[in-house]
């Protein structure tokens, strides 16, 4: 599914991965989060390979992520799932730092405490993407993916969400993001850096600051969904 | 109605099998190999006890030791694996540790008397009850003992971070495994746990008996404690209770059915996975399963 896909996320970055269905986002999230395994090449974080590390190695080497669906664990409470998440992600921090408390998880994200001690199935979807958002940061103090956290969501949620992650960023709980959105405006808004994937390629880069190539991104995007409905007619 | 001093031991013993079964079964396994660790924890206890003098305590804990250590040792590569591979391993484990309790044969002289497992003629003697006077009702009472000493432990570990890890990683391993968890070493440890636990079964399940031998410990033993569990259900240490109570109690105690049994057992089986498939005690969750 993926070609010589080259992508380099710089400290401080918020990635934004934008393409049509099908066009290889999840799976570039999968490649770095290790949820699928690449037939060549290299994941590199910090220089240190890991590549060749199983899903939870890489959590424990920094890189979290959340899904497209919205996956918790329906047997257990908000608590337990962020005592889940701080406790693996305590083990390997012997200082501690990064590992915060559940009232900080919360704060994190936004979320009310009064929630803690609620069953998965009796939240709403966007508290359910925030206790997400917080077990994934829990872990991702190299690299965030995040995996259309909006979807099912309208803009305005979606927007406190983008913004809770750059917050995170800001805050240097977490250190770079890659997120994957069909909100494409919304996307720009927060992102520092666009890459348009197609064919399982990067086919344009656009910087953020600059206008004009955000603009050529997006054209080129619609561009290519017009020549996709012609041919397909 | 029910002689209670009489069917404690069987209901405790039953019950803690059980019990190791449900560790297995919520890391989201089926075993039916949980007997080896019986029958490995049942001929510790009892060459202990019979062949070196040791007092009960230190044996049982023994026992449990024997029950954990070959667990881990199994569980290394067996937790690397799931589903119906892992199932099978275990079917085959069981009957493997069937063929080596036939062939220990370890047999030395004790108070006068030759005592020690005799191979395919099984290993009896193990009187430490009987040696020390202890009585029927005391008996009981150390096997409701046991039982309850590991219904606490089961419910214990199911509140602490690996119980919680354990949750995780049969719920969505995928999902457990993005927030850091080791997967195999989280079922690992639970594993190690169900091992000790029928091991410490084992132990005491020998010394009620006195005598025991390989086909103690085959393969409906394990179907049985299994079984038992499912009946009663996995959201609670209080399914396998009640799905032993439910077998031991009402079918063999107050012997409801008579010597149709095993066929109403089978039949209870089949209707409670029909009727109501999450077993007597429900999971606390209302979401679909």
């Amino acid at each position: 599914m993926l070609h010589n896909l080259e992508m380099q996320i710089h400290d401080g970055a918020l990635f934004g991965l934008v393409g049509a269905n099908g066009a290889g986002k999840t799976t570039a999230l999968d490649v770095i989060g290790g949820q699928a395994m690449a037939d060549s090449g290299s994941v590199r974080i910090a220089g240190l390979d890991i590549g060749n590390l199983a899903a939870w190695q890489r959590a424990a080497a920094g890189v979290g992520r959340t899904f497209q669906e919205s996956r918790l664990w329906s047997d257990l409470t908000v608590e337990d799932h962020f005592r889940v998440a701080r406790n693996a992600a305590r083990k390997r921090q012997c200082d501690a730092s990064g590992a915060r408390d559940i009232g900080e998880m919360c704060a994190a994200v936004e979320l009310s405490k009064t929630m803690l001690d609620r069953m998965p199935s009796q939240l709403r979807l966007l508290d359910r993407r925030r206790v997400e958002l917080a077990m994934a940061a829990q872990n991702a103090s190299d690299l965030l993916l995040v995996d259309e956290i909006g979807a099912g969501l309208d803009v305005e949620e979606t927007r406190a969400l983008y913004g809770l992650i750059a917050e995170l960023i800001e805050q240097r709980r977490v250190r770079a993001a890659v997120l994957v959105e069909h909100k494409l405006e919304l996307l720009a808004a927060f992102a520092t850096e666009l890459a348009l994937i197609a064919d399982g390629r990067i086919q344009r880069r656009a910087d953020c600051k600059k206008s004009t190539q955000v603009a050529d991104l997006m054209n080129g995007m619609f561009a290519r969904k017009r020549v996709g409905t012609m041919t397909d007619q | 109605m029910i002689d209670i001093v009489a069917i404690t031991p069987l209901f405790s013993i039953s019950l803690i099998l059980a019990l190791s079964c449900y560790l297995v079964l919520k890391s989201g396994e089926i075993s039916f190999g949980q007997q080896a660790f019986f029958g490995a924890g049942a001929y510790a206890g009892g060459i202990l006890t019979t062949m070196f003098g040791w007092q009960l305590v230190p044996a049982l804990i023994l026992s449990a030791a024997a029950g954990a250590v070959s667990a881990a040792i199994i569980g290394v590569s067996l937790c690397r694996v799931s589903g119906f591979r892992f199932t099978l391993m275990t079917l085959v484990l069981g009957e493997f540790a069937k063929e080596v309790f036939v062939k220990i044969e370890w047999r030395s002289v004790a108070d006068g008397r030759a005592v020690g497992p005799e191979g395919p003629l099984g290993f009896s003697g193990i009187d430490y009850f009987y040696n020390h006077g202890i009585q029927h009702g005391m008996q009981a009472a150390i096997a409701s003992g046991l039982a309850i000493l590991c219904v606490v432990g089961v419910w214990l570990y199911g509140r602490t971070d690996p119980g919680r890890r354990l949750i995780a990683v049969a719920g969505d391993p995928v999902l457990a495994a993005s927030v850091a968890i080791n997967p195999i070493r989280t079922r690992l440890l639970a594993f190690t746990s169900a091992g000790a636990v029928a091991g410490l079964g084992g132990g005491l399940f020998a010394h009620q008996a006195t005598y025991i031998e390989a086909s103690n410990f085959s393969l409906m033993v394990g179907v049985h404690a299994v079984a038992y569990t499912l009946l009663g259900g996995l959201a609670s240490v209080l399914g396998p209770v009640a799905g032993t109570t439910l077998d031991i109690v009402f079918l063999e105690g107050l012997r409801v059915v008579g010597a149709y049994r095993m066929v109403a057992f089978g039949s209870l089986i089949v209707l409670m996975l029909i009727l109501w498939p999450r077993g007597l005690i429900g999971t606390r969750s209302g979401g679909p399963p």
